[in-house]
């Protein structure tokens, strides 16, 4: 930012007023309605109390999900930037790799393993050209993680190593779905 | 005895050894393949269903209600089913499990012809696939197949490194997917995806009500007819080139950035280098606005033009 600019905004607030008067004594209204407490407050305003309750716990609600996402994405890019919190250091590994949850891990060591199977069926050049497929996925996948940890906050990155995620189970579900017919013996 | 006829016979003779060794060796080929022939009635608006590992595939449309499939089979394979189902037909070329291992002779080389109306579903290994003459929607996969043809329907194109080259007539909705297969795609419009890894595309479409184009290290090039009133183009990439030209300037609010890569912009202003940190960006609406161009690259540089 340009130093003059602060300068110049320094000088014009310094020559706004400390102190505005109002046009006339607010007191005696103010006086009214402590006199007259409660009751004093217009009806239209107590008729409006679920609505500002809902309005309160609609911003309550929102700044909660703004810390927690702030915080989340700061301890994520933390993570991506390899300076986690002492003593979670399996987490870091977990956020550079592809999704670790039982279920997910599981499901793919049997697609995998189905992939192995069909791919030894296939003719050589055709399996040649399916393990450099593989690579490709695997090395796009390399590339994007360097990229990330370079700058960990890029949605794009994020996106497009998903997507190689995606392609690799791609690959071994085409595999396996068309190559379904070969395990077919003979009767 | 004549020069010329002591080197002339050597050369004859081992011409006709070439040629022995030739048919010696192209004999047992032969007789590893057979003929196939069959056909079997099928509903013009079914889907045909066609499943193969090896050989090509050659799919025409015609104008009789019956799949017809005839070519040649490798001695490997143990059978062509074809069955019908409600209003599906399924052609599968079924090859024997031999142990777990590759045996070769598992190739067929088809010609099925399809009625015209039909839907496709398609899905091969190696084997190359060709279409034409189709109208209806085609779900088309290969892992290293080639595609080729033309198509009517909607598609929805897979491959692994199969190359891509198609010409569509009458698609609205087209999504192509690929991991190294090059795609050359033309005359889709309406709502179109590609995901290619590092396979590189050239896509030629008509008016666009929204694109989706996502790489990773493949180029892409894209020539659009107009953006519609509300289309969205998105454009991503990490390393690969992504270039984007429309027929005339789409009424859009385009964004263009890139971390490392070039903008180039062939209409409205020039991208400007980022204040803070290294990247360029291009902001600007272009027209009534209304429309979305969203593009961005890490390293990949981008080019946004118009004109045919």
């Amino acid at each position: 930012m340009n130093p003059s600019r602060f300068n110049t905004l320094d000088a014009a607030l310094a020559s706004v007023p400390r102190e505005v008067q109002p046009g006339h004594d607010l007191w005696p209204g103010v006086a009214r309605i402590i006199g007259h407490g409660a009751q004093g407050v217009p009806q239209a305003l107590w008729s409006r109390w679920p609505l500002a309750l809902a309005a309160s716990l609609g911003v309550l609600s929102l700044v909660g999900a703004l810390c927690w996402s702030v915080v989340h994405e700061r301890v994520t890019a933390e993570l991506l930037a390899g300076r986690a919190p002492a003593g979670d250091m399996h987490s870091i590994a977990v956020s550079f790799q592809r999704p670790q949850d039982a279920d997910y891990v599981a499901a793919r060591t049997a697609l995998e393993r189905t992939f192995n199977e069909r791919l030894a069926m296939l003719a050589p050049a055709t399996r040649d050209r399916i393990r450099a497929d593989l690579e490709t996925i695997r090395k796009a996948n390399a590339d994007i993680s360097s990229a990330l940890a370079q700058d960990p906050a890029s949605p794009l990155l994020w996106q497009l190593l998903r997507s190689t995620w995606q392609q690799e189970i791609d690959l071994y579900t085409t595999v396996a779905q068309t190559t379904r017919t070969m395990l077919t013996r003979r009767t | 005895m004549n020069p010329e006829t002591h080197s002339v016979v050597p050369a004859r003779l081992a011409a006709w050894a070439v040629a022995a060794v030739l048919t010696g060796l192209s004999l047992p080929s032969l007789a590893a393949t057979r003929g196939f022939s069959a056909q079997k009635p099928a509903d013009p608006a079914g889907t045909v269903e066609i499943v193969d590992v090896e050989g090509s595939i050659e799919i025409s449309g015609w104008d009789q209600a019956t799949v017809d499939v005839s070519g040649t089979i490798g001695d490997k394979v143990e059978r062509v089913d074809i069955t019908s189902s409600a209003n599906r037909t399924t052609v599968r070329v079924v090859v024997p499990s031999s142990g777990g291992s590759w045996s070769g002779g598992n190739d067929a080389h088809l010609k099925i012809r399809v009625p015209r109306t039909s839907a496709l579903d398609v899905s091969l290994v190696s084997a190359d696939l060709r279409i034409s003459g189709i109208s209806g929607h085609q779900q088309l996969q290969t892992v290293s197949g080639n595609i080729l043809g033309d198509a009517g329907g909607d598609l929805q194109v897979n491959t692994v490194s199969g190359d891509v080259h198609l010409t569509a007539h009458n698609a609205h909705h087209a999504q192509f997917k690929t991991v190294s297969g090059d795609v050359t795609v033309s005359g889709t419009d309406g709502d179109f995806t590609l995901n290619s890894v590092s396979g590189d595309a050239m896509v030629t479409l008509g008016d666009l009500t929204r694109a989706q184009l996502q790489t990773v290290s493949g180029d892409v090039s894209v020539t659009a007819g107009a953006l519609a009133g509300q289309g969205q183009l998105e454009a991503e990439s990490v390393s690969g080139d992504l270039q984007v030209r429309f027929a005339t300037p789409p009424d859009a609010d385009i964004d263009v950035q890139t971390f490392s890569g070039d903008i180039t912009n062939c209409f409205g202003p020039k991208a400007i280098q980022q204040q803070y940190g290294p990247g360029s960006r291009l902001n600007f609406r272009s027209g009534k606005g209304g429309g979305r161009v969203h593009i961005d690259s890490k390293s990949g540089d981008v080019g946004l033009c118009t004109g045919k």
